[in-house]
């Protein structure tokens, strides 16, 4: 291929296949985006005490991040500053101190060497030499991020706008429900701009145009992340064209709940599905079907002791789908948060490390509960995800094979559906192809 | 010979000749099923429930069954007969269950 050169604009102009085909452009981001952008690590709950740690992997970026004696959380580079070793694999707990496995070197949780064996062979030493290398880290709402840029500006200002969409649903006080890690077949971009718009879902969803209104979606391409949402309230897709006096309101509130709790496990969280499913079987005559809905979902809140009287209707109904850049996508509806990690998989460009990661609010004060079991599947078809999960899966595959295909014209992306994709390009671009300021 | 097909709730009946497919039938008729892949046995927006038939209907070929396994409703109620418009070729008298029939505007 010629020169890697910018999208800039994004007008009509068509979009490069190579930009999700090509090792030359996967080695671009490798300079330039991941060593330079805030990423998703983990989550407050994984490391709960001293010495709790969890790797993050991005290329041959690796950082881990531990709790400190004093509780802080601190990250750094996963390589001993000796030889090179790496030092925490997985995650786990250090033993009251990081240990190197090959000459027996330590370091307290803050980074600070305790123990050099025969010191006097590194006269020319410093203590300050001897530290671990630090990662910039920042929490926000219970998730842990990194950068491995010691210059990067602090996460609260590289967040944005994320706050202010995020904030209402209290990611801090989400627990897991589900941590599942699989290899899907297509590039990372193909997987976040799939999930980065709704138009895909008559084609690829659509059983639940029964009762997502998928025209109502609105786009909202923010300076440096992306949200879309509403259309939340239960009424068939105008593309069904189903006259309003035949619309049936029980069966399009029943298929919204099965279709999420069966079709979409964890979108609705644990704690509610099931008593959900069974109170929505008996609509009262002349109620709609969102308000019914709406009704259930925020008695049971108050049953299961969570203060929903700030929420909106929409964000009970359908929430927000937010896009923090670069790899972290998903919905997030009152009550829970269903959320896609993504990273390219070592060098191959058509493979991708998906992560599944659901979480659900509990009330304020509640018992820490035990983290679930983390799945891992190498491939994601020797596991059941959900019908709508598997339909995206099985969809990345074919476009993945469809990109690398030769004799294709290049892409196109529409004005408003795809515009939260757009805006995802290009400020990858700006990572890529803007001189560093 | 043809076959009639009545829908509930809407009380349209569709004369469909033979070996044509009831969606056929109906926009033959100057109406609209719903559909959202255009008869290809793709997005079971089309599919119908079998209120009454005289005589046996035909099996499901294989692409139909596939998607009808993964219709919503035919687990919801699986003692229920459903197939998709756009595919069955009725043999004999049928009345169905679909919404969302209308006339073409």
């Amino acid at each position: 291929m010629g020169e890697l050169s910018a999208m800039q604009a994004f007008g009509n102009e068509l979009i490069p296949r190579e930009r999700f085909t090509s090792a030359e452009f996967v080695a671009l981001e490798y300079e330039r985006l991941w060593p330079r952008v805030w990423q998703v690590a983990c989550r407050l709950e994984e490391i709960p005490n001293p010495g709790d740690f969890v790797e993050y992997t991005i290329g041959d970026h690796s950082a881990f991040v531990t709790r400190t004696a004093s509780g802080d959380v601190r990250a750094f580079h996963n390589t001993c500053i000796h030889r090179g070793t790496r030092l925490a694999s997985g995650c786990g707990a250090f033993r009251g101190e990081i240990r190197c496995p090959f000459h027996g070197w330590r370091w307290d949780l803050e980074g600070t060497n305790t123990y050099v064996q025969d010191p006097h062979e590194f006269p020319a030493t410093t203590p300050d030499e001897l530290r671990l290398r630090d990662v910039q880290v920042g929490e926000y709402g219970g998730f842990v991020f990194v950068n491995f840029d010691a210059d990067a500006p602090p996460l609260h200002a590289y967040l944005e706008d994320i706050p202010e969409w995020f904030d209402p649903y209290r990611p801090e006080r989400m627990v897991f429900t589900s941590m599942k890690t699989t290899i899907v077949d297509a590039n990372w971009k193909v997987v976040v701009d799939a999930f980065n718009e709704g138009y895909h879902i008559p084609a690829v969803h659509p059983e639940i145009l029964k009762w997502k209104d998928d025209a109502a979606l609105e786009y909202t391409p923010l300076h440096t992340h992306t949200r879309y949402g509403g259309g939340g309230w239960p009424m068939p897709s105008p593309r069904l064209g189903i006259p309003a006096d035949e619309v049936d309101e029980q069966e399009i509130l029943l298929a919204k709940v099965d279709d999420l709790i069966d079709n979409l496990p964890g979108y609705i969280g644990p704690s509610e599905a099931e008593a959900l499913r069974e109170q929505v079987r008996a609509l009262p005559d002349g109620m709609s079907a969102g308000e019914f809905y709406l009704n259930r979902r925020r008695t049971g809140a108050v049953a299961r002791g969570l203060d929903w009287a700030h929420f909106s209707d929409e964000q009970i109904l359908g929430g927000d789908d937010l896009l923090v850049f670069p790899n972290f996508i998903g919905p997030v509806v009152a009550g829970a948060f269903f959320g896609y990690r993504v990273r390219p998989n070592g060098m191959d460009p058509d493979t991708c490390i998906f992560d599944l990661w659901t979480m659900e609010e509990q009330p304020e004060g509640a018992e820490p509960r035990p983290l679930p079991e983390r799945e891992v599947y190498p491939d994601w078809r020797a596991h059941e995800w959900g019908l709508i999960v598997e339909q995206d899966f099985a969809n990345f595959d074919g476009i993945q094979k469809g990109l690398r295909n030769p004799g294709g014209p290049g892409l196109r992306w529409n004005r408003r559906q795809e515009s939260c994709v757009r805006r995802f390009h290009e400020v990858l671009d700006r990572y890529l192809f803007d001189a560093p300021t | 010979m043809t076959a009639t097909v009545r829908v509930e709730p809407s009380g349209i009946t569709l004369d469909v000749r033979d070996g044509e497919t009831v969606m056929a039938a109906a926009r033959r008729a100057g109406y609209r099923w719903p559909t959202i892949c255009g008869g290809l046995a793709d997005c079971g927006a089309c599919a119908l429930e079998v209120v009454e038939s005289t005589g046996a209907l035909p099996t499901p070929s294989t692409v139909e069954a596939l998607r009808l396994n993964a219709l919503v409703e035919r687990r919801r109620y699986p003692d229920r007969t459903w197939r998709l418009a756009c595919q069955l070729v009725p043999a004999g008298d049928v009345v169905v269950r679909k919404t969302g029939v209308v006339r073409d505007a």
